[in-house]
């Protein structure tokens, strides 16, 4: 038998342990985001890197030519991308651990559930079609708008099917699926009336890039990332509850089926603000909370903010390769894919003897 | 369905009747196959119309000769060498598509299954990428056959993997093809890093290869592929009321006589063939596989003697519709039939899986 003295040490320090984990992933973050700017096709150096996104921020204005252009290319356009990765693979990691504890299904995440097709269907539609369907709102503000209220179908069909056919977890993520193959077929037919010139970028972009993003939407990856982060910490108990079967949710006095919408809501919100600059970026969120898991457990105040900083490093690492592989900028999703879907094929099969 | 007590004479006729119906019911679908393959080569920018089409085949045949780059010249050359082979080309496909999904489906006990979401296709268009960018091929055989064995082997990975998984205790068809699907967005990834990586072949061509099209086929390709095809699809027809046996359980199938894991091996083995002959030339075509034989089913009950034929005649009409509305939405061929099949597939796929239950087994 264990005293209680013994059993609070014993729980401060595996909550150090946490926090040291926690900790050692943010010094990861920071350390891959300059290793991400440091790739690319003009050459320049670890450490160069470094220096130059310092001086910049410090306000030391570059002098020679060699300087400036060093300066233009390191912080206008590799920085935000670096910062973007890092801010949707937290958002992205995040609504995946959030999806996976209120749908009690070890196989959710944006992706699988079909999330992120319907915002990109919905971005699809704006872009392409230039249907607004809240007129009266500045670009990016609307094609967020519409990405939000599409991502919102595929969130209603999988609450709608999970509770009148009470399908099992793998029925739905299979709903989810076949959602996707829906969406993305329309989106497909959308696309013939895109301008030819513009059908290589509307393909790339189906696969997941970071390529477009800059300072000016960085604004918005970057408030979907702190927003999911803190918001699910937040309620990461009340995550914890809802994570029990229905009736033990409703005698802690909490309406299951109403917060379980208001997640999802939330979820689809984040992930319609990132995929609308990125494009479908898959299996993220189902690999990270996973991985998570078996180091931490599934208390979800602790799983929530090591997952977006585990998510960051991830989709970090994965750009960076993306950059390195690809002659022309290789898809990040596709990197993403290929770790992500033996994983998934891993859980699948491990699913019932599963840490949760 | 028969009456208790019924004659002898009363259910040979019965039986008869019913058979008959079916038959019927086949040899329709025959004669619409027909009809659209002169609808199917009619479409396009230069203006044929359908009985001239039937015109120009016969008199092609009989060996008719024009006049070099006249009219009529170029409206057979147009007729019988770009439109003509395309169009049995869709036919080969719908044909050994979904024969094969009808005998998967079978043969797994999973309704949900077909070459495409148990992730064969994927697969076997991988290796396809393999045999022809980065050459590397399993065994030393030049062209098309190489690139065909090479998309057979890959295409055994995932159905050894999927029936390793469907081997394990309690597995739900629904998780089976949740497994089949990871591995094809594993293979469609491997597809694009590869295809992207070591040539200067853009995304989009990538893209359209995952999607499927019957574009740019030509005479040369067709030999391979309809042999095996045939080959494949005759065999099956043979195999069918083995595939009943099987469809009944393994236990049952095991006590009739019947080398279950044997037979199980064969069939994924020759479908796996099939599909692998398809993909290597028109990319991934989605759904065909599992939408068709289960309208056949809903027509003619589950009998896979029935079945496997009805597929092989209602199979390339899918195809051929889906390959006439896209050219007539897209005169310039940029809606590949792939997206017209998987608009019709996606829903039905997703009212598959909500119905599971009650299903027409």
């Amino acid at each position: 038998m264990m005293s209680a003295d013994e059993f609070v040490k014993k729980y401060l320090f595996l909550n150090t342990r946490r926090l040291m984990f926690v900790g050692l992933c943010a010094i990861l973050v920071l350390v891959l985001i300059i290793l991400n700017i440091s790739v690319g096709l003009y050459d320049i150096s670890f450490w160069d890197s470094y220096r130059v996104f310092i001086d910049h921020i410090m306000g030391v204005v570059p002098q020679t030519l060699e300087e400036i252009r060093e300066d233009r290319i390191i912080f206008g356009q590799r920085a935000p991308r670096a910062i973007a990765a890092a801010c949707v693979g937290a958002t992205l990691a995040v609504s995946g651990a959030a999806m996976q504890s209120t749908l009690k299904n070890p196989l959710a995440d944006p992706y699988t559930t079909g999330i992120s097709s319907g915002a990109s269907m919905g971005v699809c539609v704006f872009v392409v079609l230039g249907i607004s369907i809240v007129p009266g709102l500045s670009y990016d503000l609307g094609m967020i708008v519409n990405a939000f209220l599409f991502a919102l179908i595929p969130a209603a069909a999988i609450i709608l099917f999970s509770r009148i056919f009470k399908a099992s977890p793998t029925s739905v993520i299979l709903i989810g699926i076949a959602i996707m193959y829906v969406f993305s077929a329309c989106s497909s037919l959308i696309k013939l009336y895109a301008d030819p010139d513009d059908l290589e970028v509307v393909y790339r972009w189906g696969l997941g890039n970071l390529g477009s993003a800059n300072w000016d939407n960085l604004i918005y990856i970057a408030s979907a990332g702190v927003i999911s982060t803190v918001l699910m910490t937040i309620i990461s108990r009340r995550l914890n509850i809802l994570s029990m079967n229905d009736e033990s949710v409703m005698s802690l006095g909490m309406d299951p089926k109403k917060e379980r919408a208001l997640v999802l809501m939330a979820v689809s919100l984040c992930t319609a603000m990132v995929v609308c600059f990125t494009g479908t970026i898959g299996f993220v969120g189902l690999v990270i909370p996973h991985i998570i898991r078996i180091f931490m457990g599934s208390n979800n105040t602790y799983l929530i903010p090591a997952s977006a900083f585990a998510g960051a490093v991830f989709l970090l690492a994965a750009d960076s390769v993306a950059k390195v592989a690809g002659t022309y900028d290789l898809p990040v999703g596709v990197i993403t894919s290929i770790v992500g879907g033996p994983m998934f094929l891993y859980i699948l099969i491990k699913q019932r003897r599963k840490t949760w | 369905m028969f009456r208790k007590n019924a004659s002898d004479d009363e259910l040979v006729q019965k039986y008869s009747a019913y058979t008959f119906k079916k038959m019927v019911i086949i040899f329709g679908g025959i004669l619409t196959l027909f009809l659209l393959m002169g609808i199917s080569i009619t479409v396009g920018f230069r203006d044929i119309d359908f009985f001239q089409v039937y015109t120009i085949v016969f008199e092609h045949i009989t060996g008719a000769t024009y006049e070099y780059h006249s009219d009529e010249w170029w409206d057979d050359w147009i007729v019988c060498n770009t439109r003509m082979p395309k169009v049995v080309a869709g036919i080969m496909a719908g044909i050994g598509l979904t024969v094969s999904g009808a005998a998967m489906q079978s043969v797994m006990k999973n309704p949900l299954a077909d070459p495409y979401t148990t992730g064969i296709s994927s697969a076997a268009v991988f290796g396809v990428t393999i045999a022809m960018i980065m050459g590397i091929t399993f065994a030393d055989i030049n062209g098309q056959y190489g690139i065909v064995f090479n998309a057979f082997i890959f295409g055994m990975i995932p159905a050894a993997v999927v029936m390793l998984v469907s081997r394990m205790n309690s597995i739900s068809p629904a998780t089976l093809i949740l497994a089949g699907i990871a591995i094809s967005y594993f293979f469609s990834a491997l597809d694009t890093l590869v295809m992207t990586m070591a040539t200067a072949e853009t995304i989009k061509s990538a893209y359209l290869w995952q999607i499927g099209s019957l574009d740019g086929l030509r005479w040369v390709d067709l030999p391979l592929m309809t042999g095996i095809v045939i080959t494949g699809s005759i065999i099956m027809g043979i195999l069918s009321k083995k595939l009943n046996i099987l469809s009944a359980g393994d236990e049952s199938a095991t006590s009739l006589g019947l080398n279950v894991n044997n037979y199980r091996l064969l069939c994924l083995m020759l479908l796996s063939l099939m599909t692998a002959s398809i993909i290597s030339f028109t990319g991934i075509i989605g759904f065909v596989g599992l939408v068709v034989p289960h309208v056949c089913r809903i027509i003619l009950g589950s009998d896979n003697k029935f079945i496997i034929p009805a597929c092989a005649v209602l199979g390339p009409i899918v195809i051929l519709s889906a390959d006439i509305i896209g050219k007539v939405i897209s005169p310039m061929g940029d809606l590949p039939m792939g997206i017209i099949m998987s608009f019709i597939g996606g829903p039905v796929f997703l009212m598959l899986i909500i119905k599971q239950r009650r299903e027409m087994w």
